[in-house]
């Protein structure tokens, strides 16, 4: 009888460690930010490795975004200055541009080497398959895309590739796509803020995964401000 | 023994014009080009002739002679593209085939090329004898359209002269023994030999008209007089110099072919079949210790057009895996298309250029597989990434298996890697080159340190209206500004086409998004050009 439960027991335990979130969440590794008050908010004190955050961007100006004249409202500033510290994992960084406005000298103003940059000007019809493919190799450390079309097939895609690649993506869409479902590991809307003439780049935490996000409405415990 | 073919298509651009306008069949026609001193008639079809024009006349003139003579601009693009394609289905003759050289000097020479040169040393065993292949060759090319006239030889040379200047038979072949060839060629005129100008009106001018005439005079004496060409030509006739023939396709290092009895239709099959000679091509690559830097995959339909899809490596592989996945994105491409099943190539309208359809109704009946080129395995590496002397990283086989599998889906022109463009015009300011085709610089350097950038930059610049430092309007739309920073003056390329006199500004709105302006010198237009995005 003893040894019945023994058996059992073991098992059982074999079978839980099989299962893939757990062993997911132990070999994960924290890409830390730059930000520190971000760092606090998120489960793993950092970034997760394996995963892709999605930064979702206000319309500021009404600009919109036909010509790719974009809306100004600090998306890709915000995903730059987050994925800064986990360039130095690996060979390459990489961006999905296939609207063709993506501006290297502004990156390398921002730190970033572009002699490392892999830059893809894909059809537009292209470009999912392309990042898709970039968050799949173990040689990139981080890739940005710019996108406003998304689906859940892509997003599963998105988060097996990311998973079997290791390492870090970031999407950044319109923030019309709040209310939509999202398989990021982490959710942020980007926006400008100004307080007493000083220019903020303020981050707020949509979701976490892991962590519980207070509802809309909730104070500031969610969002944090970086200075640029 | 070496054994050489020439098709000689004369009059080719009469000949071309035709193939493009069938409509002039039996009609006289003649094409002119624009020369310094007017237009002038370049070509004419034998009806033309018969109304009194001839190459040479003014095109005023021969409108006068003969109203009724259809005039065509040549264009020589787009003949010898023809040529070049009809060069592609001569493949099937021998695999090395080329365009006559052509020389714009040499009386003797076209100046447009009007033949094909093949080597079908041993070919002929396919053909059961040079006679069949010739025929085959001839008949291939009426069917299709074209007048040929043929000619076997055992040099280049001889094999272009009789096939220009031979008797009027339409099929000639000359063994391989000297003697034979010699006599083929004593009766030709001496231009047959492709002799420059000047020696063609010298010799003219001496009465010598003949091979044979020229062939009996003392050699010593041919270069002094003839210059030192004569001897060399003379010698290629013979067989006793040397002459390349230049193929339009390099020899493929590594080849695997598969003909099937009946059409293959199925896709899945097809690419099975693929995958299998992408591994035995991958076997002999490995065997010989090389890695393929080019592939490509030929399939050939009965009647439609051969297709070929091509994949280039940043890095030599001999892995068959890794190969088929290459092709397999190409082939996939292909079959994917929405007008697939037409009996033509499609040329869609991306801006990534070309896309090739495969015939699936028709169905494939032979595939190959060829190496173009190919490098050692385990050479030295040209570097990924212009990392300079301060550091050491060769590409990983996995990363260089990535830039291969994206280039080959995506276009080797959608794949980028970023270089300084030496300029302060900021649309300037970089240059995105392939990784495929650039070779690293000998000083990697990063891009200067500049003043703040947005992220985004336009294509190009959108027209906007400004209102001094407190709104602009945006295609349509008010933004209320709040702050505007000081000009940054950019003024460069006063040298190019296209010189840049602009103050750009940082224009912050109401609701904190930042846009870059800039006002255009010359008329005070204002413009926005990027977003911090």
């Amino acid at each position: 009888m003893a040894v019945n439960s023994l058996t059992r027991s073991n098992l059982l335990q074999t079978r839980l460690r099989g299962l893939s979130f757990l062993s997911l969440e132990k070999s994960r590794e924290a890409v830390v930010t730059p930000v520190e008050t971000l760092n606090n908010l998120l489960p793993e004190g950092g970034l997760r490795a394996g995963s892709f955050v999605e930064i979702l961007s206000q319309e500021a100006g009404g600009a919109g975004s036909r010509d790719g004249a974009g809306s100004g409202s600090g998306a890709y500033s915000l995903a730059l200055t987050l994925a800064r510290q986990a360039l130095p994992r690996r060979e390459a960084w990489a961006v999905v541009d296939s609207e063709g406005t993506f501006y290297p000298p502004a990156a390398a103003a921002m730190g970033y080497d572009l002699k490392r940059l892999i830059l893809l000007r894909p059809r537009s019809d292209e470009d999912a398959w392309a990042f898709t493919q970039l968050l799949r190799s173990a040689d990139i450390s981080v890739s940005f895309w710019m996108t406003s079309r998304m689906d859940n097939m892509v997003f599963r895609r998105l988060q097996l590739a990311a998973e079997r690649g290791d390492g870090l993506g970031f999407v950044m869409r319109p923030a019309a796509a709040e209310r939509k479902p999202s398989w990021a590991s982490l959710r942020l809307m980007a926006s400008w803020r100004s307080a007493s003439g000083q220019r903020r780049l303020c981050a707020c935490v949509l979701h976490a995964a892991g962590r519980f996000v207070p509802p809309n409405g909730k104070g500031g415990a969610r969002e944090v401000e970086i200075a640029l | 023994m070496r054994r050489f073919l020439c098709l000689h298509f004369p009059n080719w651009p009469v000949q071309w014009l035709r193939h493009i306008h069938p409509e002039t069949h039996g009609h006289a026609v003649a094409l002119y080009e624009r020369l310094a001193h007017g237009l002038s008639l370049g070509w004419c079809s034998h009806e033309a002739r018969d109304l009194g024009a001839h190459p040479g006349m003014s095109v005023a003139d021969v409108r006068v002679l003969a109203p009724e003579l259809l005039l065509y601009e040549a264009d020589h693009f787009a003949s010898r593209q023809m040529l070049e394609d009809v060069c592609l289905w001569a493949g099937r003759f021998s695999p090395l085939a080329g365009v006559e050289p052509t020389c714009a000097g040499g009386a003797g020479m076209a100046s447009q090329p009007e033949s094909l040169l093949l080597d079908i040393t041993s070919c002929e065993q396919v053909f059961r004898g040079e006679q069949n292949l010739l025929m085959q060759a001839v008949a291939g090319l009426r069917k299709k359209g074209f007048a040929a006239n043929a000619a076997i030889a055992p040099t280049l040379s001889a094999a272009w002269a009789l096939a220009h200047y031979g008797a009027h038979e339409q099929i000639k072949i000359v063994t391989g023994d000297p003697l034979p060839l010699l006599q083929a060629l004593q009766p030709l005129p001496v231009s047959a030999l492709r002799l420059e100008s000047h020696a063609l009106a010298h010799l003219h001018s001496l009465g010598i008209e003949c091979v044979g005439e020229l062939i009996k005079q003392p050699r010593a004496t041919l270069p002094s007089r003839f210059g030192a060409a004569l001897i060399e030509r003379i010698d290629q006739a013979l067989g006793d110099a040397p002459e390349l023939l230049t193929p339009l396709r390099p020899a493929p290092e590594f080849h695997a072919a598969r003909a099937f009895d009946y059409p293959l239709r199925s896709s899945e099959l097809l690419f099975n079949i693929v995958e299998q000679l992408t591994v035995q091509l991958a076997r002999g690559l490995q065997a010989a210790e090389r890695g393929a830097r080019e592939i490509e995959c030929w399939l050939y339909h009965e009647l439609a057009q051969p297709v070929c899809v091509a994949a280039r490596l940043f890095k030599g592989s001999a892995s068959g895996k890794h190969l088929w996945k290459l092709l397999r994105v190409k082939l996939e491409d292909s079959f994917r298309k929405p007008h697939a099943v037409m009996l033509r190539e499609q040329r869609a309208s991306s801006k990534h250029g070309s896309h090739i359809v495969i015939d699936a109704e028709e169905g494939v009946c032979a595939v190959a597989l060829q190496v173009l080129s190919s490098e050692k395995m385990g050479s030295g590496q040209l570097p990924l990434f212009d990392a300079g002397a301060d550091a050491d990283h060769d590409v990983s086989e996995s990363l260089a298996s990535l830039l291969d599998r994206l280039a080959s889906r995506l276009g080797a022109d959608a794949v980028f890697k970023i270089s300084p463009g030496e300029n302060a015009i900021p649309e300037r300011a970089y240059k995105g080159t392939s990784f495929q085709t650039s070779i690293p610089s000998e000083k990697a350097r990063n891009l200067p340190a500049l003043l703040e950038r947005p992220l985004r930059l336009l294509q190009s610049p959108v027209s906007i209206s400004m209102e001094w430092s407190e709104r602009m309007s945006l295609r349509g739309k008010q933004i209320v500004l709040r702050k505007i920073t000081r000009p940054e003056r950019i003024e460069s390329g006063w040298w190019s086409e296209f010189p840049a006199h602009r103050d750009y500004y940082i224009a912050e709105s109401e609701s904190g998004a930042r846009y870059w302006l800039f006002q255009r010198l010359e008329d005070a237009q204002w413009f926005l050009h990027g977003t911090f995005e």
